[in-house]
């Protein structure tokens, strides 16, 4: 499938009559779009088979350290998330995150991010 | 990758980018406005330009008034669609920005904003009427 090239932020704001433009990271669905994204798809990946719901697709298992705030901000999320179906723990919760920011880095390495980065590192190869 | 557009099915446009309008419930200066008004505006010039659009219930939101340093709290409703990137190449921009602008000027707000791929555009000094009709 053909990646589409970004568009020009400086042109779109010229031809908007912006007065002033702010990045969000390249993410397209932030705040509480983003949310309910994520609500959707824990929703449909969890599966149950008797026990706690989980991806049939997770089959290894690591142990991964984190920050005791980072921790807690995942142990809210994963209760939100929780809500009106599966119930989803704050390990799985950062499972997917690592997915998807995974899949940015991907998308980003296909958009010529590799070069940028070898740029920087002066690297030729 | 297998061609998704295809394997779907689906019929055009195959849209990636994502262009969100914010229609708040109150001006700068918390007098209610006609959201529902303007929320189907909304959903109609994006349905005109882009074939269709949808409105999610309102969410708490606030806004901070940097004439005054006041925040203005209200209830915003997000209209998102999802665009191809050819849509930027004819006169759709344009005639987003006569929304956009119209909307800030009459229902008087101190900035009216969308968020188009992954920038958020802010628009604070709005054209005068005779430009966006």
């Amino acid at each position: 499938m053909a990646r589409r090239k970004k568009l020009d932020a400086a042109q779109l704001a010229d031809a908007l009559g912006a007065s002033r433009t702010v990045p969000l990271s390249g993410r397209s669905a932030q705040g509480p779009l983003g949310l309910v994204q994520l609500h959707a798809e824990v929703q449909q990946r969890l599966k149950s088979s008797g026990g706690r719901p989980t991806d049939p697709a997770w089959t290894l298992k690591r142990v991964v350290p984190f920050r005791q705030e980072r921790w807690e901000e995942l142990e809210a999320i994963s209760r939100k998330l929780s809500a009106g179906g599966r119930s989803v723990s704050p390990a799985q919760l950062a499972a997917f995150l690592v997915e998807r920011q995974l899949a940015d880095l991907e998308r980003e390495l296909a958009e010529g991010g590799d070069d940028a980065l070898n740029e920087v590192l002066g690297n030729t190869a | 990758m297998p061609d998704l557009h295809t394997s779907l099915g689906a019929g055009p446009p195959a849209g990636a980018i994502q262009i969100t309008m914010f229609i708040p419930s109150v001006d700068r200066h918390h007098a209610p406005i006609d959201q529902l008004q303007w929320r189907d505006e909304a959903l109609k010039t994006l349905g005109l330009l882009f074939r269709g659009a949808t409105a999610f219930p309102p969410g708490r939101g606030v806004w901070r008034d940097d004439q005054t340093g006041e925040l203005v709290f209200d209830d915003t409703v997000m209209v998102t669609t999802y665009v191809p990137e050819s849509a930027f190449a004819g006169p759709a921009v344009a005639e987003l920005r006569a929304f956009l602008h119209r909307m800030g000027r009459d229902a008087n707000q101190g900035e009216n904003g969308v968020v188009i791929d992954d920038s958020y555009y802010g628009i604070t000094d709005y054209d005068p009427e005779a430009r966006d009709g």
